[in-house]
C-alpha cells in the first residue's frame, strides 16, 4: 500500500530535488553517479532510487530500455517498471529490502516498458550508504537481456527443432525400414528366405545381431534366420542352430513364442545369461557373442504367434529406446502378417495345385480301362499330392470277407512290400474299419493308430507306419474298397488335406466302380465272343482228344497259366491234355499226373468234382494249403514249379453226366479265379463236353461205319472168294468128272453097239482114278469148309511117326517114279508122339505131292528128326522154287505161287497143312531159292499143346 | 467106217482128260494127237500134217486158248483147220464168240456132242 501512496505522490512531482530531505543523499548519489558517468551509459539503465524506492535519476540507458523520458518517470516509484503481478506480490519491496540488507540484489525477470511490452531484464540493485552506513538510496542497474534470451530461446528452439528433426529422421528411417521390410515380406511367399533378408536389413541399423525363430505346423520351433554385424558373430549365431530348443532350454524368443509378448532385456548381465543357458557349449557361444541388451518381439498374426524376432545389441554399446522397441514390435506384426499371408497363399496355391491334381486325376481316370488302371492312376496322384510313402487301393472281395489289393506303389522301407496283398475285412485296422464303417480315418501318429485299432500292432509290428490316411471308397452307399496312404513319419492333416483326400477318394471310388462295370461288360462281351469261337472250334473237331487239346489251348493263357483235362475212364481217369503258359513246364504237369494221379474218396479234387458234378473254386491258394495238399517234398516241388496260386476245377458236363474235369490254375501271372470265372468256365466246359460227346458219338458212328464197311468188304471178299472158289471148284471138279464121264459113256456106247471093248481094264482103272480124284477134291473142299468154319477137330493118338512117314513116301513112290523124281527117306525109328495120325498124313501127302508136282523130275529128300521136345519133318525138292515175295503167301487160302491150271488142285493144300500143323501146336515154314528148289519144314511138339481144338 | 482123215489134235493140260478123249476117239476109229498146252499144240502143228480138227481146252498153262489162237492165226493153213473149244465155264463161250472157233463143247463133255463135231469136221 505504501507503494501506491508513493506512486500518487511521485505523480504529482516531476522535478528534480522536489524532495528537500533527499537533496543531500541525491546529491551524493548524483555525485557518485556523475563520477561513474552514469548518464551517458546507454547499454544499461542505471537509475538511483531513494531509500523508499522513488526514482531519483534516469540515464540514457534507462530511457532507451524502458521508454520513459526522465521527466516522466523521476520521482515515481520504481514499481512502475514491474509487471503488475510482480508488484502485487510485493516483489519490489522485497528486492529493496534484500538489497538494503544484503547490499546487493540480483535477479532476472520480465519488466515492463512504457509501451506496455515486456523485456527480459537482468537487474542488480545495490544499496548506497554514506560513511555512517546511513542508507542513501539504491542504484538499480538494469540490463535488457531480451535479445540474449531470444537468442537463447532461438538456440533452444533450434536445438529442439534439431532434435525433432533427428527424431523425425529416425522415424523416417524406421518408416523406410519398415516399408522396405514390408516390401520384402510381401514380395515373396518364401517367408523363410524373406525373414533372413529382413534379419540382414535389421543389422546393423537397428541391432548388432538378429535371429528369427519360427513355429512349424507341428509346434516345433525352428531357427530360420540369423544376422550379425560381424562375420564372427554371425558364424557364432549359426553355430547355435546345432542346439534346437528343448524343454530344458529357455530363451527370450521361446518366452515370446510362449506368451506372445515382447521381452526386453535392457542389460545382459551374467544372471540374465544364466537364465537362458545352462553353462554348456550353447552358453559358451552366447557368451562369445557378448550381448548387452536384447529385444525379442513376436511374429504375430490373427492372435497367433508364428515366431519371434530377437534383436541384440553387443559391440556397438547401443541400447534400446521406446521407439526402437515399438519399431521392433511393428516389424514383428508386419512379419507375422506376411507369414500369415504366405501361408494362406500357400494354402491357396496348394488348393490350386490340388484342383489341378484332381483334374489330372480325373483325366487319368477317364483313360483307365480297368479297375486296376483306375486304382493305379489314383494312387499315383494321391501319393504325390500327400508325399506319402505308400499308396494303395484295396477292393472288397466278391465273397465280402477280404480286402484284396488292387494296386499299390511305394514302400515304407527298403525291400518291404507296398501294403498287404490281402487283408481280412474283420480285422481291427484302419483300412478294414474304413470299409466297414464307411468313413475316413486320418491318423496323424502311430500312437493314434495303436490307440484306436486293436490289430494295428500285429499288422505293423515294426512301426513303419507313423501316419496313415484311410479313405472309404463309397459308391451308391456301399463301400467297395479303401484308398490307403501311409507315411513313414508322423504328420498332421489339415482341413484342406482332408477335403482334398475325400475328393480324391470319391473320384477314385466312382472311377473304379465305372471301370469294374466296364470290365464286367467287356469281360462278358469277350467271354461271349470267346464262347462262340470256342464252340465253333470244338464243333470243327471230330476227334475227342482234339476237342480237349483245343480246350486247353484256348484256355491258356487267357483264363489261366496252366490247365489239365482228366476224362472219366471207367473207375479211373485219363489225363488227355495239358497246357502251360511256359511250354517247358508241360512236362512237370505230366510228371505230377503220372506220379500223383487223382485219388478217389477225397472231399475235394478231381473225383469229387466228377462225383458231385459241382465245380470247385480256390480263389487264393496260400503256400500253407499247397504244402498240405502235397504228398511229399517232391510233389510240393513240382507243384511249386508249376505254380498254383489260384485254381478252378470245373466238370465237363453234358447230358446229365460228368465226362471229366478241367483244372485251371493261376500261377506267376497272378491270375485268380472268382465265382464269375467259374460260371464262365462251366459254360465253356459244357460246350467242350457237348463237343466231346458229339465227337465221341461221331467217332463211334465212324467206327461202326468203318466196321460195317470192313464187314461188307469181308463179305464181298468172302463172296468173291466163294465165287472164285466155286469157279475153281467147278472147273477142278468138272475136269476129273469129264474124264470119268467120257470113259463111262464111251464104254457104255461100245457095249450098246456091241463094239469090241479094247483096253477095258485100263479104261476102267482110268475112270476109277478120275473118281478118286473127285473124292480128293471133295475132301479138300470139306476140309477147307470145316477149317474155315472153325470146326477142325484133331484126334490125337500115340504113334510112331517114322512109320507114318515111310508109309506115305511109299504111297507116292509110284507117282514119283512116273515123274522121275525119286524120293529118298531118312527117318529114325522110335520117334513116338501124340498127334492126329490122319491129319499128319494129310500134311505129309500134300508136301510130297507138291514136291513131285513142282520138282521138275529131280530127286526129292524126305527126312524126319527128333530135336529136344519136337520133331522136324523136311521135304526138299530141287524144282522150280518160289519167288521170295510169294513164300509167305503160299500158306494163305487159294494161293499158289504158280498158275492153277498147270498143276491142278484148289491151291488149298498148304493152307490146310498150315491149319493142321498150327492146330497141333507146331509150325510150318518154307525156304526156297527160285529155280533151285524148296525146303518145307514142319515142326511138331512131341505132345500137342491142346487136345481139343 | 470111213477113211480116217487127219488126226484130231487134243489140247488139254489135264492128262486124265486128254487120255479119256483120246481113248474115246480111238474107240470110234479116230486118230488122236495130244498137246499139253497152246505152245505144244503150235509145235505139233509146225512139225506134223495139219489135223482135221483141234479140240482146244480154254484154261491152260503156260499158253492158254486165246494166246494160242493169236499165234495160230499166223500159222499157214490155219483157216482150214477147225478149232472146237472145250470149257467147263459157261461164261467162256460168250467171251470166245467170233474168235475163230467153229464150235464149243462144255465140260463134262457130252459124248453125243463130241461125235457131232467130229462128224461135221472130220467126216
Amino acid at each position: 500500500m505504501s507503494a501506491k501512496a508513493h506512486g500518487e505522490s511521485s505523480a504529482s512531482t516531476g522535478e528534480r530535488g522536489v524532495f528537500p530531505q533527499q537533496d543531500d543523499s541525491r546529491r551524493q548519489l548524483e555525485e557518485r553517479g556523475l563520477l561513474l558517468g552514469i548518464d551517458a551509459v546507454e547499454d544499461y539503465a542505471i537509475i538511483l532510487l531513494d531509500p523508499e524506492g522513488r526514482i531519483l535519476t534516469w540515464n540514457r540507458g534507462a530511457q532507451r530500455i524502458k521508454g520513459y523520458e526522465a521527466h516522466e518517470i523521476i520521482g515515481q516509484h520504481f514499481s512502475r517498471l514491474y509487471p503488475p503481478d510482480d508488484v502485487r506480490s510485493g516483489q519490489c519491496d522485497q528486492e529493496l529490502e534484500f538489497a538494503s540488507r544484503e547490499g546487493r540484489f540480483e535477479d532476472e525477470g520480465w519488466r515492463l516498458r512504457k509501451d506496455g511490452t515486456r523485456f527480459w531484464a537482468n537487474v542488480i540493485i545495490t544499496a548506497v550508504r554514506d560513511g555512517e552506513r546511513n542508507l542513501l538510496g539504491f542504484v538499480k542497474v538494469t540490463r535488457d537481456l531480451t535479445e540474449r534470451v531470444k537468442a537463447e530461446e532461438n538456440a533452444r528452439r533450434l536445438s529442439a527443432e534439431k532434435a525433432a528433426h533427428a527424431a523425425s529422421e529416425a522415424s523416417l528411417k524406421a518408416t523406410t525400414f519398415l516399408a522396405r521390410a514390408s516390401e520384402m515380406l510381401a514380395s515373396t511367399l518364401d517367408y523363410e528366405s524373406t525373414l533372413r533378408a529382413v534379419a540382414r536389413l535389421v543389422v546393423p541399423a537397428l541391432a548388432d545381431n538378429c535371429v528369427v525363430d519360427f513355429v512349424d505346423g507341428d509346434g516345433t520351433v525352428r531357427r530360420v534366420a540369423e544376422a550379425a554385424a560381424t562375420p564372427r558373430n554371425e558364424a557364432l549365431l549359426r553355430e547355435l542352430r546345432r542346439f534346437p530348443p528343448g524343454p530344458t532350454r529357455r530363451s527370450p524368443a521361446l518366452e515370446v513364442i510362449g506368451t506372445g509378448k515382447t521381452v526386453y532385456i535392457p542389460k545382459f548381465d551374467s544372471a540374465a545369461l544364466d537364465n537362458i543357458t545352462a553353462g554348456d557349449e550353447y552358453s559358451e557361444i552366447v557368451r562369445q557373442i557378448a550381448p548387452r541388451s536384447s529385444v525379442s518381439v513376436p511374429l504375430r498374426a490373427d492372435g497367433r504367434t508364428l515366431g519371434a524376432i530377437t534383436f541384440g545389441m553387443a559391440e556397438s554399446g547401443r541400447s534400446y529406446g521406446k521407439t526402437d522397441i515399438e519399431l521392433a514390435e511393428e516389424l514383428g506384426r508386419r512379419g507375422g502378417a506376411a507369414i500369415q499371408n504366405s501361408l494362406l497363399f500357400r494354402v491357396q496355391i496348394r488348393a490350386t495345385e490340388r484342383t489341378a491334381r484332381l483334374q489330372r486325376t480325373t483325366a487319368a481316370l477317364a483313360e483307365a480301362r480297368t479297375a486296376e488302371e483306375a486304382g493305379r492312376a489314383v494312387i499315383e496322384q494321391a501319393r504325390e499330392a500327400f508325399a506319402a510313402n505308400t499308396a494303395a487301393v484295396y477292393l472288397v472281395d466278391k465273397d465280402g470277407r477280404d480286402l484284396r489289393r488292387l494296386a499299390a506303389i511305394g514302400h515304407l522301407g527298403e525291400g518291404t512290400e507296398p501294403e498287404f496283398p490281402l487283408l481280412p475285412l474283420s480285422m481291427d485296422v484302419p483300412a478294414a474299419r474304413s470299409v466297414r464303417d464307411r468313413r475316413d480315418y486320418f491318423l496323424e501318429s502311430r500312437e493314434q493308430v495303436l490307440e484306436r485299432f486293436s490289430d494295428a500292432r500285429s499288422v505293423d509290428s515294426s512301426g513303419s507306419v507313423q501316419a496313415t490316411v484311410n479313405l472309404a471308397l463309397v459308391v451308391k452307399g456301399n463301400a467297395i474298397g479303401v484308398l490307403v496312404l501311409s507315411f513313414a513319419v508322423a504328420r498332421r492333416f489339415s482341413q484342406e488335406d482332408r477335403h482334398f483326400a475325400e475328393a480324391m477318394a470319391q473320384q477314385c471310388a466312382q472311377a473304379i466302380d465305372r471301370a469294374l462295370l466296364l470290365e464286367r461288360e467287356r469281360k462278358n462281351a469277350e467271354r461271349s465272343a470267346f464262347l462262340a469261337r470256342a464252340g465253333e472250334r470244338f464243333a470243327s473237331s471230330l476227334d475227342p482228344e482234339k476237342v480237349l487239346q483245343d480246350l486247353v489251348q484256348l484256355v491258356v493263357p487267357t483264363f489261366g497259366d496252366w490247365c489239365a483235362v482228366e476224362l472219366v475212364d471207367g473207375d479211373s481217369t485219363r489225363c488227355l491234355a495239358v497246357a502251360h503258359v511256359d511250354p517247358d513246364k508241360v512236362k512237370f504237369a505230366w510228371e505230377v499226373r503220372r506220379k500223383y494221379p487223382p485219388e478217389r474218396h477225397q472231399d475235394r479234387g478231381t473225383f469229387h468234382v466228377i462225383d458231385t458234378g459241382m465245380p470247385e473254386l480256390y480263389a487264393d491258394i496260400p503256400a500253407q494249403l499247397l504244402e498240405q495238399a502235397a504228398k511229399n517234398e517232391e510233389h510240393l516241388e513240382l507243384l511249386r514249379k508249376l505254380g498254383m496260386r489260384s485254381a478252378a476245377l470245373v466238370p465237363l458236363w453234358a447230358s446229365g453226366r460228368t465226362l471229366g474235369v478241367i483244372s485251371l490254375y493261376g500261377a506267376e501271372s497272378g491270375h485268380a479265379y472268382d465265382q464269375g470265372d467259374i460260371e464262365f468256365l462251366m459254360e465253356l466246359a459244357h460246350r467242350a463236353a457237348l463237343a466231346l460227346e458229339r465227337s465221341r458219338f461221331l467217332e463211334a458212328e465212324q467206327a461202326a461205319r468203318i466196321e460195317a464197311e470192313r464187314a461188307a468188304e469181308r463179305l464181298t471178299e468172302a463172296l468173291r472168294i466163294r465165287e472164285d472158289f466155286l469157279a475153281i471148284a467147278g472147273h477142278e471138279l468138272k475136269t476129273p468128272l469129264s474124264a470119268l464121264l467120257l470113259h463111262i459113256q464111251s464104254l457104255e456106247r461100245a457095249v450098246r453097239a456091241n463094239m469090241p471093248l479094247t483096253k477095258l481094264d485100263e479104261r476102267l482103272e482110268k475112270a476109277s482114278h478120275a473118281g478118286l480124284r473127285l473124292e480128293n477134291l471133295i475132301n479138300e473142299m470139306l476140309d477147307f469148309s470145316r477149317i474155315a468154319a472153325g470146326r477142325l477137330r484133331l484126334e490125337p493118338e500115340t504113334f510112331e511117326l517114322g512109320a507114318l512117314v515111310r508109309e506115305t513116301v511109299e504111297r507116292f513112290s509110284e507117282q514119283a517114279m512116273r515123274a522121275r523124281a525119286p524120293i529118298s527117306l531118312q527117318a529114325p525109328p522110335d520117334v513116338v508122339g501124340v498127334w492126329d495120325r490122319l491129319r499128319i498124313d494129310q500134311v505129309l501127302s500134300n508136301l510130297i505131292a507138291n514136291a513131285i508136282k513142282y520138282g521138275r523130275g529131280k530127286p526129292i529128300d524126305v527126312s524126319l528128326a527128333a530135336e529136344a521136345d519136337e520133331v522136324v519133318i523136311r521135304v526138299v525138292d530141287r524144282g522150280i522154287g518160289i519167288e521170295p515175295n510169294q513164300q509167305k503167301k503160299i500158306f494163305d487160302r487159294f494161293e499158289r505161287a504158280v498158275g492153277a491150271r498147270e498143276f491142278g488142285g484148289f491151291g488149298l493144300g498148304l493152307w490146310i497143312s498150315r491149319q493142321i500143323v498150327e492146330a497141333s501146336g507146331g509150325r510150318i515154314e518154307v525156304a526156297s531159292t527160285l529155280g533151285q528148289g524148296s525146303t518145307f519144314t514142319v515142326r511138331l511138339p512131341m505132345q500137342p499143346k491142346d487136345h481139343h481144338d | 467106217m470111213t477113211e480116217p482123215k487127219g488126226p484130231v489134235l487134243v489140247v488139254d493140260d489135264d492128262a486124265d482128260v486128254r487120255e479119256a478123249i483120246r481113248d474115246t476117239l480111238e474107240q470110234e476109229g479116230y486118230v488122236a494127237a495130244e498137246a499139253r498146252d497152246g505152245g505144244e499144240a503150235l509145235s505139233y502143228l509146225r512139225s506134223n500134217a495139219a489135223p482135221s480138227l483141234i479140240l482146244l481146252d480154254w484154261n491152260m498153262a503156260p499158253m492158254n486158248a486165246p494166246q494160242f489162237m493169236e499165234e495160230f492165226a499166223n500159222h499157214p493153213g490155219s483157216d482150214d483147220i477147225p478149232v472146237v473149244l472145250l470149257t467147263a465155264d459157261a461164261r467162256v463161250e460168250q467171251k470166245a464168240q467170233g474168235k475163230g472157233y467153229v464150235g464149243f463143247i462144255k465140260k463134262p463133255v457130252k459124248l453125243q456132242l463130241l461125235f457131232d463135231m467130229l462128224q461135221r469136221y472130220c467126216a
